[in-house]
Order: structure tokens, then C-alpha cells, then sequence
């Protein structure tokens, strides 16, 4: 009987420290080596809004060595409580939860038996996909949340994996630092391919081809702090972006809310802001430098059409702060409150079992 | 800049073997391409010779017609080109002028990239656009000034310098965008055949000003108008013309060394000059 009531009290314990929002929320992150990632902004984002709305969050990360973001993304982020899984000083409870990447899915064998309440972040299917053994999902070690980043995504999620139900937060971008520049734009293309190699080849092709337009620079956009990333972008003429895997596509929104048209690849998921008004898709990559002569060609003569001249009115008003925390608050509290729910609902069937098997 | 602070000088000069429908002809197309500009000079400033020739070919044209605010003025003393820009620019009271020469065409967005340029890089003294060269039969010949743009060419991307100019002597001033008061602070144009243009920018620089190529093809030029002045040095035989590769490099080597001085101190070319 005195065991009974203590589980009850530590049930109990766990709902109140969820209801005064005492619970532990980390977020598993990877270590980015200093270089910008646009799936950790997002979660980082997220960790910095809970942190902001009074909740106790914590970023998880493999190695004692992990660098963190704060020189690339913003000083913030680095205040944030730090906890390296070597240390193996992580104590959680039935009121905490984690948050995992798609990519660490493999994690979840090794928490399976934590009492800690697991959602999964989905922010590439593909990686998703990869971390799961044939026929198994993280829905087999008993992770029953998701997130995500799109509504599209949500749907595909839910179409393969069996998950009770998906929930999905937008990313957002900066608008004090993706801004129209205050100076004229200049002939420099920004570029930013998942795979370097591609980057590389484009140029080659670019100037092998075009040797008249071999005065106008390219500028690779990765490995940047973001506040200089932000700058370098908004003064280029157009932006290049190959990335078959990403998802959401956090680089081209940013090029154009700063105003410079995107020539990209239609990536295997079309994100749901892509249109014929804010840039120039292909699904051939070895069509890009032919539509970038003609583009170059048209910008140096202000011959553009019009659509290109003002992208950035395509995503006006999207992608913002103000949607973001609104966003992150009401998919969090509905976790929080599902959560609840289950405690509650696991207190009163162990205390019906216990009636019964008093009652036998 | 507003409207109110730009003025175009076309120089009359060489024009008295032109027939006047050519002449009516290449005026057009100079006036026609500033008036397509929705932001517009606010004058334009034709100097001309004292000459009855050119007097009546001007007179005879409705100039009204391209909605401009063009005004003529007469230079009765030496009217190569250098002397009627250096003539013009004295008359010029705006804060900025530029040089359209009569046979050349600005884009119709020049004058407004001008504009944008000046309000955002208030601290440059000279913009230069990117040069479409053509032939006269309008065929494309290449780019000028672009290699500007180019990384690592010039120390900061898009601006000219006097290391880069001393290296690469190639940059155009065919419509260049000038503060007035710096161009008649250096003494304007001296009087050197051929490379003029380049020893003035060269002094320019040297007085350190600072100039930039705004990115856009701002102006289209005819290479080698029949009877222009750059066609009389290759093709004509008059002894004013004459230019043999000897003195092509004299007037070079002139060019890089007189730029170190603000007054033109009118260098002829004698045979002996060069050094073999």
C-alpha cells in the first residue's frame, strides 16, 4: 500500500512540476563544429522561446568538446544550459522531456526504458528515413510525438510512420537581419549546395561557358556567422541553391526576403512557399548556368521582369518572430497538456488495478 | 541626387565632314536615350564650334521634342574634344556632369542607377558605368570597365584605383558620372594625344578621389566611328593625326608620367622621345 501511494505521489508530483512548468526540456543537438545549420537554428530558436516563456530547457550534446553556437547563430544561445552526454549527469523524470533530431533515431533504443517523455524532430525525411532499420520506426520504441517543419512534411510523416499525430513548427527568419540591403545590389552570385562538389561544378561550368561574365563573382554562403552571412547575402545580384534533401529550405526564404531572386533546384520535397514569382526552378541542375548567363545578362541591363525585381513581397509577413513563438508556445503547451493527460490517465487505471486486486 | 544636380555635355567637335542627315541622325540617337530615362538630367549642355556649318545643322533640329532641358553654348577658341568638355564644364552648374559623346547612346536606366549610386555612396567622387562597345553597325564588340567587378583586380570590389589603372590601362570614362568641382579643380582634360582619357583618370586618382564602376551597362559606345577621333588617329594622314606605334607608346608612357602633375603642361612628340 505504501508503495502504491508513492507511485501515485511521484505521478502526481510529475503533473504539478508540468502544470507550474518545472519540467526539464532538453533538446539533443548535434555539434555543428562552428559552422552554421540551419536544423540547429531551429532548434535552438525553439529552446531560446521556451527559455524565454519561463520553462527550464537544456541542450543536450555528445562530446565534452561540442562548440557551440553562439559565435555563428547569437550570444544567447551559448547562455543557454549546456549538458554533454559524457558527463553522464542527465537526470530526468516522468514530468521531463527530450527532443531528438530524426538523424540521432537510433537514440531511442538507448532511452527506450527512461521514463522521460520522447518526441522526435523531423526535419529531412530522407535522414529520417535513414535512421530507421528495415520495417522499424522510432513508433516501435514507444516515441509517440513528432514534430516537424511544414504541413507537407507532417503529411508525409504520417503517411509512413505510424505516429498518433504530427505536429509541425515553421522556421523563422530573421527580419532584422534578412532586410532589403540599404545599397545598390552587386554582380556577385551567392551560392549554397548541400554538396560542395556541386557548388564547384557549377562555377567551372558557369565561367567555362560564359567566359564574358568571368568579372562576376561567386560567393559560397556556408561556413559563416550568421549576422555576416546575413550581409554577404542581401548585397549579391542572385542567389544559386542546390539541395535535393532539404525540406523546408531555410537558405533560398532568406535570400529571398533580402530581395535576391533564387535560381535553384527543385528540391524531392517542393516546399510549400515555392512559387514562379520568387525565383527560377529547375529540375536539371546543368540548366542553372544557362539561366544564369540570361539572368546576369538581364540584371546588368535592368531588363528583369518584375516578379524578380520584388521577391521578397512573397514571403511578406511569413516566416516571422511573432509566428514563430506563437508557433512554438501552442505546440508545446499541447504537448505538455497531452502528457498530462497520459499521467493522469496511467494514475487512475494503477489505481483501479490496485482497487481490484485488493477487492481479489 | 535629384534631378536638379546632373548635366550632360555633348561636345561638338569633328563634325564638319558629317552629312547632315547623319548628323541629325547620330544626335538623335544620343538625345532619344537620355530622354528614355525616367529619371532625367537636369540639363544638357551642347558645346559647340563657332562654325556656320554646325550652326545650321544644330538650328535646323527641333530639340523640343526629347522633353529636355537642352542648352547650346558656343566655344570660339580650340574645339578638339578636350578643350569643349574643359569649355563646358566651366559652364556647368550643377554638381555633377557627365559626357555623352553625340554618337553614343546611355541606357534607359543610367541616370537612375546614377541616382541610387550617388544616395548610397555619397563618398565617391566618379562613376563610371560598364561600356557595351559596338561597332558602327551596331554589332558587339565587348565589355569596358566590368573587370572592375572582377575579384581581387582593383583593392576593393567595384572601385578603381591608380595601382589597378597603372597595371590596367584599359578602364573607359565614356560616360562617366564627375563631380564638377573636382573636374575643374584638376584642370580637366590636357592636351595629349590618344591616352587624355587615361592620364586624366590616373590624376584623378592621384589626387585621391575615389571612383567606382556602377554594375550596370550603362552606356553604349561606337568604337571607331568613321571620322570620330580615335578613327582619324588610325586612319587619317593628316600630320595632327598621325600616330605610328612609336608614338602611340610615347603618348603611354606621357600619360604615366604626367598625371603626376595637375597642369598640363603640353607635351609634343618628337621623334627622339622614345627610346628603342
Amino acid at each position: 500500500m505504501e508503495k502504491t501511494n508513492e507511485i501515485v505521489k511521484n505521478i502526481e508530483s510529475a503533473i504539478s512540476k508540468i502544470q507550474n512548468k518545472e519540467q526539464k526540456i532538453v533538446f539533443l543537438v548535434p555539434d555543428t563544429k562552428g559552422n552554421a545549420k540551419s536544423s540547429v537554428i531551429h532548434l535552438y530558436k525553439q529552446a531560446l522561446t521556451l527559455k524565454n516563456l519561463g520553462y527550464s530547457v537544456s541542450m543536450l550534446h555528445e562530446k565534452n568538446d561540442y562548440i557551440k553556437v553562439g559565435s555563428w547563430l547569437t550570444p544567447e544561445c551559448d547562455e543557454l544550459e549546456h549538458l554533454s552526454i559524457e558527463d553522464n549527469n542527465l537526470v530526468v523524470g516522468a514530468s521531463d522531456f527530450i527532443i531528438v533530431p530524426e538523424v540521432y533515431g537510433t537514440v531511442f533504443e538507448q532511452i527506450e526504458k527512461m521514463p522521460i517523455e520522447k518526441i522526435v524532430y523531423v526535419q529531412s525525411f530522407d535522414y529520417m528515413l535513414e535512421a530507421f532499420a528495415p520495417g522499424k520506426s522510432w513508433a516501435d520504441l514507444g516515441v509517440e510525438e513528432c514534430i516537424t517543419t511544414s504541413n507537407s512534411l507532417k503529411t508525409m510523416i504520417e503517411d509512413t510512420v505510424p505516429v498518433e499525430d504530427v505536429q509541425f513548427i515553421e522556421p523563422t527568419i530573421s527580419n532584422e537581419m534578412f532586410t532589403l540591403n540599404d545599397k545598390p545590389q552587386k554582380p556577385i552570385i551567392a551560392i549554397y549546395c548541400r554538396e560542395a562538389r556541386k557548388a564547384a561544378k557549377m562555377i567551372k561550368s558557369f565561367y567555362l561557358k560564359y567566359p564574358i561574365y568571368r568579372f562576376v563573382s561567386f560567393k559560397d554562403m556556408h561556413t559563416m556567422p550568421q549576422d555576416t552571412f546575413a550581409k554577404n547575402l542581401k548585397e549579391c545580384c542572385v542567389s544559386i541553391w542546390i539541395d535535393d534533401d532539404s525540406s523546408f529550405g531555410r537558405y533560398p526564404i532568406e535570400s529571398i526576403k533580402c530581395n535576391v531572386p533564387v535560381i535553384g533546384k527543385v528540391p524531392n520535397i517542393i516546399p510549400e512557399w515555392m512559387t514562379d514569382e520568387n525565383g527560377v526552378w529547375v529540375y536539371d541542375e546543368n540548366q542553372i548556368p544557362e539561366i544564369l548567363s540570361s539572368y546576369i545578362k538581364n540584371w546588368l541591363e535592368d531588363t528583369l521582369p518584375e516578379n524578380l525585381l520584388n521577391v521578397s513581397k512573397t514571403v511578406e509577413g511569413k516566416y516571422t518572430e511573432e509566428i514563430f513563438e506563437k508557433n512554438t508556445k501552442e505546440v508545446y503547451e499541447y504537448l505538455f497538456n497531452k502528457k498530462i493527460s497520459k499521467l493522469e490517465t496511467i494514475k487512475e487505471n494503477f489505481k483501479k488495478e490496485v482497487e481490484q486486486n485488493e477487492q481479489n | 541626387m535629384s534631378k536638379t544636380n546632373l548635366t550632360v555635355i555633348i561636345p561638338v567637335h569633328s563634325v564638319a565632314d558629317i552629312g547632315k542627315q547623319k548628323f541629325d541622325d547620330l544626335f538623335d540617337i544620343a538625345l532619344s536615350s537620355i530622354s528614355r530615362n525616367e529619371v532625367k538630367p537636369e540639363k544638357v549642355l551642347i558645346v559647340r564650334c563657332n562654325c556656320i556649318e554646325v550652326d545650321a545643322k544644330l538650328e535646323s533640329m527641333d530639340l523640343s521634342k526629347y522633353g529636355l532641358n537642352v542648352e547650346i553654348i558656343v566655344n570660339d577658341g580650340d574645339t578638339d574634344y578636350q578643350n569643349q568638355i574643359n569649355y563646358a564644364a566651366k559652364h556647368v552648374d550643377t554638381e555633377y556632369m557627365s559626357i555623352l559623346e553625340f554618337d553614343d547612346e546611355v541606357s534607359k536606366t543610367w541616370y537612375g542607377n546614377v541616382k541610387t549610386h550617388v544616395e548610397a555612396y555619397p563618398e565617391v567622387d566618379m562613376f563610371l558605368p560598364i561600356v557595351n562597345d559596338v561597332s558602327e553597325d551596331n554589332g558587339f564588340i565587348g565589355l569596358s570597365n566590368e573587370a572592375i567587378w572582377a575579384y581581387n583586380f582593383s583593392e576593393s570590389l567595384g572601385n578603381v584605383d591608380l595601382e589597378c589603372l597603372l597595371e590596367y590601362p584599359n578602364i573607359s570614362p565614356c560616360g562617366m558620372v564627375i563631380k564638377t568641382a573636382i573636374f575643374n579643380e584638376i584642370n580637366g582634360f590636357k592636351q595629349i594625344k590618344l591616352t587624355f582619357n587615361y592620364e586624366f583618370l590616373l590624376r584623378f586618382h592621384k589626387n585621391g578621389y575615389k571612383s567606382m564602376v556602377i554594375p550596370k551597362i550603362g552606356y553604349k559606345h561606337v568604337n571607331m566611328r568613321e571620322e570620330s577621333l580615335f578613327w582619324l588617329y588610325k586612319n587619317s594622314e593628316a600630320v595632327e593625326y598621325k600616330m605610328n606605334p612609336k608614338q602611340a607608346l610615347f603618348w603611354m608612357e606621357t600619360a604615366k608620367k604626367e598625371y603626376l602633375f595637375n597642369n598640363d603642361r603640353y607635351i609634343i612628340y618628337e621623334e627622339n622621345d622614345v627610346s628603342e
